[in-house]
C-alpha cells in the first residue's frame, strides 16, 4: 500500500481540481451556445486538470479513476483538436466523470482503494465513449466557422496555462485550530507572568520593558494566527455554478449565475458550515424563485433568470446574499399556510419581515409541489439553524414579481468575539458587543411590574421587557445588593433589557466551544478562558431572546402587547 | 489524538480478553467505588467551577484543564446522595471517555487496587444503570462504575 499522506494529498488535490474544472466546463458550453466559439484557453485548462489527475491516479494505482480520466481526456482531446464540435451532451458526459470522482473520493479516504467502483466506472466510460461517437447531433445547424476552434495548440499556449505559481502550502485545519488554542493560552500565560502576585509591590524597570516587548510580539502573533484561518469565499461560490447549472437543467429553467465579491475573506470554518445551506439557497432560487422561460417572456422579463451571489464585509459581519429576479415570495400563501398549521393566530397582523421568517420554521414549504430537486436535503429550517450555530442570522427581502434576496449575516471569525464582560452571582459572562446598544443603571421607579411577574421599562419612548440574567440562567448564588445595571440588547430589531450586577469592560474574547457532551444550550454560544485561568460563558443574544420568549411566534404576540 | 487514545484503551481491553484488573478507588459518602484505571487521565485538586444552565443538577459546570474546557460532575449528586460542601480532600478525577474528558468530583481518592475478574460479581439488579460490578477486596466491597454511562 502507498503512503497515506500521498493519498490524502491526492484527495484534496482532486477536490480542488473538480471545483476548478466544473465552472470551466459550464462556461465553455455556454460560450459555445451563445457565441458559437470554443475558448481554447478554457479547454486547455480543463484538459490540463484532467491530465494531471490522470497521472496522479496512475501513480497511486487507482485504476478505475485512471480509466475514467483517460476516457474523459480522449473526449477533451477530440474537442480540443476540433475533431468534434462541443454540445450539451459532451458537457454532461464530462460532468458525469466529475461526479464519479466525487463519489469515489470519500470511499478512497476510508479504504484507500477504488476497486469497488469497477462497475460504476464502466458505466461512466460508456457514457463518455457514447458522447464521443455520436458527436453534435443536436447541432445540425451551420456552426459559424470562427478561427478559434481551428487554432493549433502551440507549446507556448500550453506553458501559459502552467504559469500559475503557487506559493501557498496546505495545512491541516486541526493544526491551525491547535495553533490558535496555543496562542490563546500564551496570552493567558503572559498575564500570569506579568501580573504575577509575587511581583506585587515591586517595580522593575527592565522587566517592564521586556514585558512590553513580549506583549507586542504576542499581539502580532495572535493577529497572524487568526488571519491564517481566513480564506477567500470564491472557491465555495464557484461550486455553486455547477449547482445552478444542474438545477436549471432539471427544472427547465434558464439561469445565469453572477458572482460578486469572490475575494472576500471568511473564516474557513464558516465556509465549510455554510456550504450546504448555500447549495440549498441556490437550488431554491432556481427551482422556486426563477420562473419558466415562457412565463418570464409573458411577464416581460428576459428569458434567462438572474441569480446573484454576493459576499461582502459590513460592520464586523460578513454578508452573503443569494438574490434572484424571480417571482418573489407569496406573502398570502405563506400566511395561509401558517394559519393552517396554527403557527399564527387568525387575524393577527404581522409585518412583512416576520412573515418571511415563517419560511424558516421546520416543515414549512409553500411550494405547490415538492420537486425532486428542492424537496430533499437541507430545508430552510436547516439553513437558519446552521447560520445561527455560527452566531449569525438570516434576513429575507422579497417583492412579489420582482424577486427574493436571502442574506446570511455571519460573524467575521468564529474564533474571536468582541465582548462586554459582565458579572452576575460571582461569575463572569460575555455579551457580544455588537448587540449591546446602551448601558444604564436600574431605577426601580422606571420599571412597571405586570401581572404575572413580567417587567417592562420605558426608555426613549419605547417599552422594553426587562429580565435579570440571574433569573434567566437560574444562577443560584445570591445577588449582591449593589443595584443592577441594565444592558439594552438588540438583535434583528428586537430589544431587551438584561439586568446584570456589574459591568467589567470590553475585551476581545477567544471563543471555545462548550463540551459536546453537554449538548446545545439555548442562550450560550460558547465559553472563554479568563486571565486568571477561570472559565466564563459567552451569551448568545438570539438564544437569550428565545429564552425570554421572543423568536417564537406564539409568544411574540404576547411580546407585542408589552412593547 | 485523544480519540485514538480512547480507542487504544478499548483495544487493550479486548486484547486482555475483557479482563481489567486495575481500578482507581475513591470514596463518595459511605461507600468505596472503583473505575477502571484505563479511563483515568489524571487527578486534579478542586478548582473554580463555572456553572452552566440547562444541565442535570449533578453537572456542576465546566473547568479549564490546561486550555481544555471539560464538564465536571458531582458524584454525590450523581449517586443520589445529598450535596455536601467540598473540603481539602475533595478531588476531581479526570476520565477519558471515548476521547472526551470528564471530571468526577469525589470525596476523596483512595488508591489503585488490583481486582481479579473472578472477584467481581455482577450487580444484583439495575443499580441506576451505571454499576458494572461489585469487586470483593479483602473484607470490603468496591462498587465498580461504568464510565461510559456516567454522563449521557
Amino acid at each position: 500500500m502507498f503512503d497515506p499522506e500521498l493519498l490524502k494529498g491526492f484527495i484534496s488535490d482532486s477536490l480542488e481540481m473538480l471545483d476548478e474544472v466544473e465552472p470551466h466546463i459550464i462556461q465553455l458550453q455556454r460560450e459555445f451556445e451563445e457565441k458559437g466559439i470554443v475558448n481554447k484557453e478554457t479547454l486547455n485548462e480543463i484538459f490540463r486538470l484532467f491530465h494531471s489527475l490522470k497521472g496522479a491516479s496512475a501513480f497511486l494505482g487507482l485504476e478505475n479513476i485512471n480509466k475514467v480520466m483517460h476516457e474523459a481526456e480522449n473526449l477533451l482531446g477530440a474537442l480540443r483538436e476540433g475533431r468534434i464540435k462541443i454540445s450539451a451532451k459532451h458537457v454532461e458526459a464530462i460532468l458525469l466523470g466529475c461526479d464519479f470522482i466525487r463519489k469515489v473520493l470519500p470511499e478512497l479516504q476510508e479504504k484507500g482503494t477504488d476497486k469497488e467502483f469497477e462497475g460504476e466506472s464502466q458505466r461512466v466510460i460508456g457514457e463518455l465513449r457514447k458522447s464521443l461517437m455520436e458527436p453534435s447531433e443536436d447541432f445540425q445547424e451551420e456552426i459559424p466557422s470562427s478561427e478559434a476552434p481551428k487554432e493549433e495548440l502551440t507549446p507556448e499556449r500550453v506553458s501559459s496555462t502552467h504559469k500559475k505559481v503557487k506559493t501557498d502550502i496546505r495545512v491541516d485545519l486541526d493544526k491551525l485550530n491547535e495553533l490558535n488554542d496555543l496562542v490563546g493560552e500564551l496570552v493567558i500565560a503572559e498575564t500570569m507572568v506579568v501580573r504575577n502576585p509575587d511581583l506585587k509591590g515591586y517595580r522593575f524597570e527592565n522587566f517592564e520593558k521586556a514585558a512590553h516587548q513580549l506583549h507586542l510580539i504576542i499581539s502580532s502573533l495572535q493577529d497572524l494566527a487568526m488571519s491564517l484561518r481566513m480564506v477567500p469565499i470564491g472557491g465555495l461560490f464557484r461550486r455553486m455554478i455547477r449547482v445552478a447549472y444542474d438545477t436549471a437543467r432539471r427544472s427547465g429553467k434558464e439561469v445565469e449565475l453572477i458572482l460578486k465579491g469572490e475575494e472576500t475573506e471568511v473564516d474557513k470554518t464558516v465556509i465549510e458550515a455554510i456550504s450546504d445551506p448555500l447549495v440549498h439557497l441556490v437550488r431554491n432560487a432556481v427551482d422556486h424563485g426563477i420562473e419558466l422561460p415562457m412565463e418570464r417572456e409573458r411577464l416581460g422579463k428576459p428569458r434567462k433568470g438572474l441569480i446573484e451571489l454576493e459576499a461582502r464585509h459590513e460592520g464586523g459581519e460578513v454578508l452573503i446574499s443569494v438574490r434572484d429576479d424571480g417571482r418573489g415570495l407569496d406573502k398570502e400563501a405563506i400566511l395561509k399556510k401558517a394559519r393552517e398549521k396554527g403557527l399564527i393566530q387568525p387575524g393577527a397582523v404581522i409585518p412583512d419581515e416576520e412573515v418571511f421568517q415563517l419560511i424558516f420554521l421546520p416543515g414549512f414549504s409553500t411550494a405547490k409541489a415538492v420537486t425532486e430537486i428542492s424537496g430533499r436535503g437541507v430545508g430552510m429550517d436547516v439553513v437558519k439553524s446552521r447560520v445561527e450555530e455560527l452566531r449569525g442570522w438570516v434576513e429575507v427581502k422579497s417583492a412579489q414579481g420582482e424577486g427574493t434576496s436571502v442574506i446570511l449575516h455571519l460573524p467575521l471569525t468564529l474564533a474571536i468575539i468582541d465582548g462586554l464582560l459582565v458579572r452576575v452571582g460571582g461569575h463572569i459572562y460575555v455579551l457580544p458587543l455588537y448587540a449591546v446598544k446602551e448601558l444604564f443603571p436600574l431605577d426601580l421607579k422606571d420599571i412597571t411590574f405586570l401581572p404575572g411577574g413580567k417587567k417592562v421599562i420605558k426608555r426613549h419612548g419605547k417599552l422594553h421587557p426587562v429580565v435579570s440574567l440571574r433569573e434567566l440562567l437560574g444562577i443560584r448564588e445570591k445577588e449582591r445588593n449593589e443595584g443592577e445595571i441594565l444592558v439594552l440588547l438588540e438583535q434583528k430589531g428586537k430589544e431587551l433589557c438584561l439586568g446584570v450586577e456589574e459591568v467589567l469592560g470590553q475585551r476581545d474574547t477567544v471563543i471555545k466551544p462548550l463540551p459536546k457532551r453537554l449538548g446545545r444550550i439555548t442562550g450560550i454560544s460558547g465559553c472563554s478562558i479568563l486571565e486568571d485561568g477561570g472559565v466564563c460563558l459567552i451569551l448568545d443574544v438570539q438564544g437569550i431572546l428565545e429564552r425570554v420568549g421572543y423568536g417564537n411566534f406564539q409568544h411574540s404576540k404576547e411580546g407585542g402587547e408589552i412593547c | 489524538m485523544l480519540m485514538e487514545k480512547g480507542r487504544e484503551r478499548d483495544e487493550e481491553m479486548i486484547n486482555e480478553g475483557g479482563t481489567l484488573e486495575k481500578y482507581l478507588t475513591f470514596r463518595v459518602g459511605e461507600e468505596d467505588y472503583g473505575i477502571s484505571i484505563h479511563y483515568v487521565s489524571e487527578i486534579v485538586g478542586l478548582q473554580k467551577i463555572t456553572p452552566v444552565p440547562d444541565v442535570p443538577p449533578y453537572v456542576k459546570g465546566v473547568i479549564n484543564l490546561r486550555g481544555k474546557i471539560i464538564p465536571v460532575l458531582d458524584m454525590r449528586l450523581r449517586l443520589g446522595m445529598p450535596e455536601r460542601s467540598y473540603d481539602e480532600r475533595t478531588c476531581i478525577i479526570v476520565v477519558n471517555v471515548e476521547g472526551d474528558l470528564l471530571g468526577l468530583i469525589v470525596d476523596r481518592v483512595n488508591e489503585v487496587t488490583d481486582i481479579p475478574q473472578e472477584q467481581i460479581e455482577p450487580p444484583p439488579s439495575e443499580e441506576g444503570g451505571f454499576v458494572m460490578g461489585l469487586g470483593k477486596v479483602g473484607e470490603g466491597v468496591k462498587i465498580l462504575l461504568d464510565v461510559h454511562k456516567i454522563l449521557r
